[in-house]
């Protein structure tokens, strides 16, 4: 599988571009806030949260419906929204 | 899973507005040396404009998001400029239509002044953000996410991802009430329909809308 666009998508982009006539940006912008947000982040896992004690506690819990790569992937999220809650607590 | 080689580059072209002729472009796994020549080349064109990113910090991005499993930031340069940056993730989301199918979620992506037509009039390229984009969803492809891609849309931009026939969620109370888009197709259509998206039917959105609302009380 490789990347290709191709001439039909390609002359469909530029349209598309063309008509919106927009700057294309897109993702969360903690603005004045970034200062706060990155400092927590920075944080970040031992400080804020213990992945392994997560990961662990996951896979007791879950280990035999769940497979570890979803395990992962809970803790993943988790520790986002943990990290994020906890920056926005912090700028409000 | 399919993981990407980082030393790979991708060949895409763009249009140069002016003459409208086509440009060779490159896409790579973004470096130091384009957080610089973000900080050399597009934040002076940012002063006096009111643009929404105008503070973004590609290099506090990268550091802060770049390290995450399954997070992947990538550029396009152009006759030696960077022209778009684009932040995914590959890992942790979800779609908003079915919560068990994973999706390719772009974190941040942004172009280069020059090809803002809020910035420059004539904006030099075209493609830029497009092509970024259909590089997201080729990763969610090759993922087997069946092309799913999701993003927080910054108002000025929303009305290009709802032409690109992305499904408009709603606002989103967890990520600044900004609006939440997906490409999204159902999974029986996610292997055979390459390169299109299936629309859903208004009432059906409507209604997953009212769930999400109810569920994040917004």
């Amino acid at each position: 599988m490789t990347f290709k666009i191709d001439e039909e998508r390609f002359l469909e982009l530029a349209a598309i571009e063309a008509e919106c006539d927009c700057d294309i940006i897109a993702g969360v912008d903690y603005g004045a806030n970034i200062g706060r947000y990155i400092q927590t982040h920075l944080a970040t896992p031992a400080e804020v949260l213990n992945r392994e004690k997560l990961v662990s506690f996951l896979e007791e819990e879950l280990g035999e419906r769940l497979p570890s790569d979803d395990i992962e992937n809970l803790a993943s999220e988790l520790e986002l929204r943990v990290q994020e809650r906890m920056a926005q607590r912090q700028s409000a | 899973m399919s993981a990407v080689n980082e030393s790979e580059e991708y060949s895409i072209e763009l249009l140069r507005v002016r003459d409208m002729a086509r440009s060779e472009a490159k896409l790579y796994r973004s470096s130091a040396r384009h957080y610089e020549a973000v900080e050399q080349t597009w934040r002076p064109l940012f002063a006096g404009v009111n643009e929404a990113d105008r503070n973004w910090d590609w290099e506090q991005k990268q550091r802060l998001y770049g390290s995450r499993i399954g997070a992947e930031s990538y550029a396009l340069e152009c006759e030696d400029r960077t022209q778009g940056l684009m932040l995914i993730e590959t890992m942790g989301h979800r779609s908003w239509f079915e919560s068990r199918r994973r999706i390719v979620y772009v974190h941040s992506i942004a172009t280069a002044p020059w090809n803002r037509p809020g910035i420059q009039t004539p904006p030099e390229y075209r493609l830029v953000g497009s092509a970024l984009l259909e590089f997201a969803r080729y990763r969610s492809e090759s993922l087997g996410y069946g092309g799913l891609v999701g993003l927080h849309a910054l108002p000025s931009a929303e009305i290009f991802y709802r032409r690109l026939n992305m499904i408009d969620c709603g606002y989103d109370r967890e990520r600044e009430n900004m609006r939440y888009f997906e490409w999204y197709r159902p999974e029986r259509q996610s292997r055979i329909v390459e390169g299109d998206t299936v629309e859903w039917d208004e009432e059906d959105v409507e209604e997953r809308q009212e769930e999400w609302e109810e569920e994040y009380d917004v």
